[in-house]
């Protein structure tokens, strides 16, 4: 079993790289002065056209909590909402000039009107980057490359920069490698505490990428070295959901005796799952990439792929439980909910469909956590 | 020199310990009213049921904590309110199949399966309508005791319904039912049936089966009963204390937890 | 017309009204009768969404119907919120789209559903130009009825219409035209699909002139007027039918105009809505308005069927027709419609319906108000509640929000 000691002299060496999970206000305003901060919000932004253009991609997530902005009704969920409260901030800290660029991927109705709102109001360089939400649709592939143009031309020009093919080129090899590494990481869930993992996959889409790949090339390996680790008898079990602002949901899995050995977020592995091609036309090669990586549920490739996807993820990682953890008003994921959480009990494999105010589980969660685990332990095969 | 269980349920509104002797059988019960004084009154029933049963503090093997309060309890283990709830009533009642607890904060539906094993459960969203809470803002809207309810919605010779899910609504709803001029007995039904049918509405989406049965502190309210198996369109048991079948799951839980 | 229609409704009613309860109530029975006469005619039934461009389904001969309408007609019955609770039984959530609640749930609960439900569909065809929820609904359709499901996929317009977006439609449409020549057997009919499009071409143009009558001052229309008689132009559209209706409602809305006959009597304010109807309370909720002399005249929602068909070839009209529409467009365009709609109809004040169910609609409303009235000084106030599900409404806080409103127009 890895000793404490073991695990704590990890978490020193990427402590550095940890620090870009605190979201504290003072904290980004320090690293949004020293680079060029490129926000993003959805996974389908394309953070090649980020790097590409010299700039610092970062994921926007907020604190996960309520706030409640007055451009937005009571009945929006808390990822756009504490969107929002950040953006308020950080545009009110910089002044007129904002703070650097914004890239928006059209996905649900709700960041529809988030990336207006945005547009209007916190960064008027903002950028919305349209891909299909049919995958499967004749055209689907040649479009993309044509958006992906506009999208590269609007950045160019906001940045006063042309960004060429050799450009997107070398940002294609950089996010590759992060993805490689992220793939080795998610491999390793089984063997970590789930949140220790979940924020090494988290921080890659917030600290600078050659720093997360240099801390990485390090740690990895070591971690890689399970020998020595003992597989504590945990429950194990898959999430899915969309956005994980924090790492307090894993946290409070892992308290009660379960191990997230899949993390099936729009914050977790299925942003880095597939590489870019490397040697085909970039834009061809990005185009391909967001149509064949797995899909959230804003984006259709037939009826029953996400299903298929996750019960794939069930058997290859032996889940004995799926936890669909949604978030109060997010329309995308509470649709396919029904037919998950069906296909799953078909597969015998229980299912708890957990409704979130924000991205910290609170007594009542944790009250519907525990009986969901507790009846798994009580299950005849598992006696 | 025997041995004794303790379950203790810390739960929003009340407190309650139970008991058990090896045997499963109940010694003592007690229920007080907590607030936010939760631990400090469950210590304090503990001692008194150990003082009437003439027991000492060692006699007791284990005790699971359960409830809101659970987590702050000193006791061998903390077990969910929905497993002990299932333990409590399958060990009470070995033919229900499925479980209603309305609670001060929380409505939950369980489903059992054999020896009393959870098949699938479901709970209120982050809402109180269709709880205690709920009942209670009510009451005070309409000046009345919380406890009186019950007795009032039997006497209702029509329901004056109550459309809004929200307790905030519905206040203003009822306040506009008063405004009408509508029986106070009318409005009373109409709130038990608003709470009937929420529970009603978890319940369908984990396919009730009969027996089924009420428990909770709102299964002490007469007019909610009556709602709920109009609602059902069957008979609905209730345990002769609905407040306590946690706090005896959990002692019952204590009990298994010792054996192993 | 009695008295008492006028007393319920708080303004004057349309002989148009019976006009309407027989073309719709024909549509609705020819759907309740299709399977006894479907398969003998080769005729499939399609589920559509409201934006879909029904003139090629047409063109094949399919029967088109339309689960939004029939929400609409769920919530005019008032049996909504029974058939939302089925679904949400069946674990679709209450925070879900309640048009979409109210059909799954007429589904399984046909004693509630008004004409005992839709058809059974062959299959489901939707656009995404008006929500991304729609592509979620038909999703759960086509597992629920196990038919096929096409999508015609509109990408969201953040400046203008651009090439590659026609282009992208257009290869949809081609697509589409071949699944549906091996789906219904039938041939393409470039001159038949010329024909369907005639047609609406010519209801949108109808539309379009009813709605600029009501910039006659007195206004001959009140706004629930307009969305009860939107369904033909929904369900119909395409159809020589459609045509019929809109003249026969031109002339009476013309006959009012010529005469000086106002809906609502004595108008003295001038109101614009946004987003859809509040269906179980239409008339309840605009008599609040039309007490206090209050008309609304002009609308954002049923200006979506209003718009001009492109020129051009039919499917490229059609490709950019469809991805064009108001909702797929960005605040800055549907601020400036509202301006514009304010200076052409001499509006005093606009309501928008902060609507639960329909976020692409509301989620902006607070930032389009702020723009309209920065730059018109028109006031505009939000009134939250649901187009179909009773149980978001809350009559008290309605009365309070829409008499303070008032209240500063009377000021003003």
């Amino acid at each position: 079993m890895i000793t404490q000691t073991a695990l704590n002299r990890l978490h020193d060496e990427t402590d550095h790289l940890l620090s870009y999970l605190d979201l504290s206000y003072d904290n980004q305003k320090t690293f949004i002065k020293e680079l060029l901060p490129f926000s993003f919000f959805c996974s389908y932004w394309p953070e090649e056209i980020s790097l590409a253009a010299g700039a610092h991609p970062f994921r926007v997530f907020s604190r996960g909590n309520t706030y409640s902005p007055s451009s937005l009704p009571a009945y929006c969920c808390t990822v756009a909402k504490g969107c929002l409260e950040l953006g308020e901030k950080l545009s009110a800290a910089k002044g007129e000039q904002g703070f650097g660029l914004s890239g928006f991927a059209h996905s649900c109705d709700t960041m529809q009107c988030l990336s207006q709102i945005w547009l209007n109001t916190i960064n008027k360089n903002t950028v919305t980057f349209v891909p299909p939400i049919n995958l499967a649709a004749s055209g689907a592939a040649d479009y993309t490359v044509a958006e992906l143009k506009k999208v590269v031309n609007k950045v160019s020009e906001l940045r006063g920069k042309e960004i060429t093919e050799e450009d997107l080129r070398k940002a294609i090899l950089t996010s590759n490698k992060v993805r490689r590494l992220v793939s080795r990481l998610e491999k390793l869930r089984p063997y970590y505490p789930s949140g220790f993992i979940a924020s090494l996959v988290r921080v890659a889409q917030l600290a600078p990428r050659p720093e997360y790949i240099k801390t990485m090339d390090k740690i990895l390996p070591r971690l890689e070295d399970i020998q020595n680790i003992a597989r504590e008898n945990k429950i194990r079990v898959l999430i899915s959901g969309a956005v994980f602002e924090n790492e307090d949901l894993h946290n409070q899995l892992e308290e009660l005796g379960a191990r997230v050995v899949a993390d099936d977020s729009c914050s977790g592995y299925r942003y880095f799952a597939e590489l870019t091609e490397e040697d085909l036309n970039p834009f061809e090669a990005i185009a391909n990439r967001l149509i064949k990586r797995p899909n959230c549920p804003c984006r259709h490739k037939g009826v029953a792929e996400r299903a298929n996807y996750l019960s794939q993820l069930v058997e290859e990682r032996k889940a004995q439980g799926v936890i669909i953890a949604l978030r109060k008003f997010c329309e995308p994921h509470a649709w396919d909910s029904v037919s998950l959480a069906e296909k799953f009990k078909e597969m015998g494999l229980p299912v708890l469909v957990l409704e979130m105010e924000g991205a910290t589980p609170g007594g009542q969660e944790r009250t519907r956590l525990q009986a969901f685990l507790e009846s798994i332990e009580g299950r005849p095969d598992n006696e | 020199m025997g041995e004794f269980y303790l379950g203790v349920d810390i739960g929003s509104l009340t407190v309650k310990v139970v008991l058990i002797n090896t045997s499963g059988e109940i010694i003592g019960s007690g229920v007080k009213r907590a607030g936010f004084k939760g631990i400090e009154y469950a210590t304090e029933l503990r001692g008194r049921l150990l003082d009437e049963a003439g027991i000492a503090l060692d006699q007791i093997v284990a005790t699971v904590a359960t409830g809101y309060g659970r987590l702050n309890f000193p006791a061998d283990k903390e077990v969910s309110e929905i497993s002990c709830q299932a333990k409590g009533i399958a060990h009470l009642f070995p033919d229900v199949k499925t479980i209603i607890d309305i609670g001060g904060q929380d409505s939950k539906v369980i489903k059992l399966g054999l020896n009393g094993r959870i098949i699938d459960f479901n709970m209120n969203d982050k809402c109180a309508a269709g709880t205690g809470r709920f009942l209670e803002v009510m009451a005070h809207a309409l000046e009345i005791k919380v406890e009186e309810i019950g007795a009032l919605a039997l006497l209702a010779t029509e329901v004056s319904s109550i459309s809004s899910t929200c307790t905030v609504f519905a206040e203003s709803e009822v306040i506009s039912h008063i405004a009408q001029g509508s029986s106070l007995e009318g409005i009373v039904a109409g709130i038990c049936q608003s709470v009937a049918e929420r529970v009603y509405a978890l319940a369908r989406r984990i396919n009730p089966e009969p027996v089924i049965l009420l428990t909770g502190g709102v299964a002490l309210n007469e007019g909610v009963v009556k709602a709920v198996s109009k609602k059902f369109a069957a008979n609905i048991l209730v345990p002769p204390l609905p407040q306590i079948t946690a706090a005896l799951g959990a002692a019952l839980a204590a009990k298994s937890i010792s054996e192993d | 017309m009695s008295k008492n229609k006028q007393a319920a409704k708080g303004y004057l009613p349309l002989d148009t009204t019976k006009k309407l309860k027989s073309t719709m109530g024909k549509h609705y029975l020819l759907a309740r009768y299709h399977k006894y006469w479907g398969r003998p005619l080769n005729k499939k039934v399609a589920w559509v969404t409201s934006g879909f461009p029904v003139e090629i389904l047409r063109a094949f001969n399919v029967f088109p119907v339309y689960p939004e309408n029939y929400g609409a007609v769920c919530g005019t019955a008032r049996v909504s919120t029974e058939l939302c609770k089925e679904a949400e039984s069946a674990g679709y959530l209450q925070d879900l789209c309640s048009y979409a609640r109210s059909n799954i749930g007429s589904i399984t609960r046909k004693d509630l559903a008004p004409a005992g439900g839709l058809p059974k569909p062959d299959f489901i065809a939707i656009c995404n130009n008006i929500c991304g929820t729609v592509l979620k609904w038909y999703e759960s359709l086509a597992r629920i009825y196990n038919v096929p499901m096409f999508i015609i996929d509109t990408p969201f317009i953040v400046d203008r219409v651009e090439e590659h977006h026609v282009q992208y439609v257009l290869d949809q449409f081609k697509n589409l035209i071949s699944e549906l020549e091996q789906f219904t057997g039938r041939q393409f009919d470039l001159a038949k699909l010329e024909r369907i499009i005639s047609y609406s071409d010519e209801s949108i143009k109808l539309w379009q002139e009813i709605r600029s009558l009501c910039k006659t001052k007195p206004s001959p229309l009140n706004i629930p007027d307009m969305f009860l008689h939107l369904a033909p132009i929904v369900s119909l559209r395409g159809t020589a039918e459609a045509v019929n209706y809109y003249k026969t409602f031109r002339g009476e809305v013309l006959t009012r105009v010529k005469n000086g006959v106002a809906a609502v009597p004595g108008e003295k304010y001038r109101l614009l809505w946004d987003n859809i109807a509040i269906w179980y309370k239409l008339f309840a909720f605009f008599k609040m308005f039309t007490e206090r002399k209050a008309s609304f005249v002009v609308d954002t929602y049923s200006g979506g069927w209003a718009m001009d068909l492109y020129l051009g070839n039919p499917l490229e009209s059609l490709a950019e027709t469809y991805t064009a529409i108001f909702l797929n467009r960005s605040v800055e365009f549907r601020a400036q419609q509202i301006v514009e709609l304010i200076g052409e109809y001499q509006v005093d004040g606009f309501v928008m319906h902060s609507n639960r169910s329909c976020k692409p609609y509301s989620l902006v409303q607070e930032e389009v108000r702020r723009i309209v009235t920065k730059q018109t000084g028109i006031p505009g106030v939000l009134i939250e509640a649901d187009m179909a599900d009773s149980r978001a409404y809350s009559e008290e806080q309605v009365r309070t929000r829409v008499q303070a409103f008032m209240e500063t127009l009377e000021i003003i």
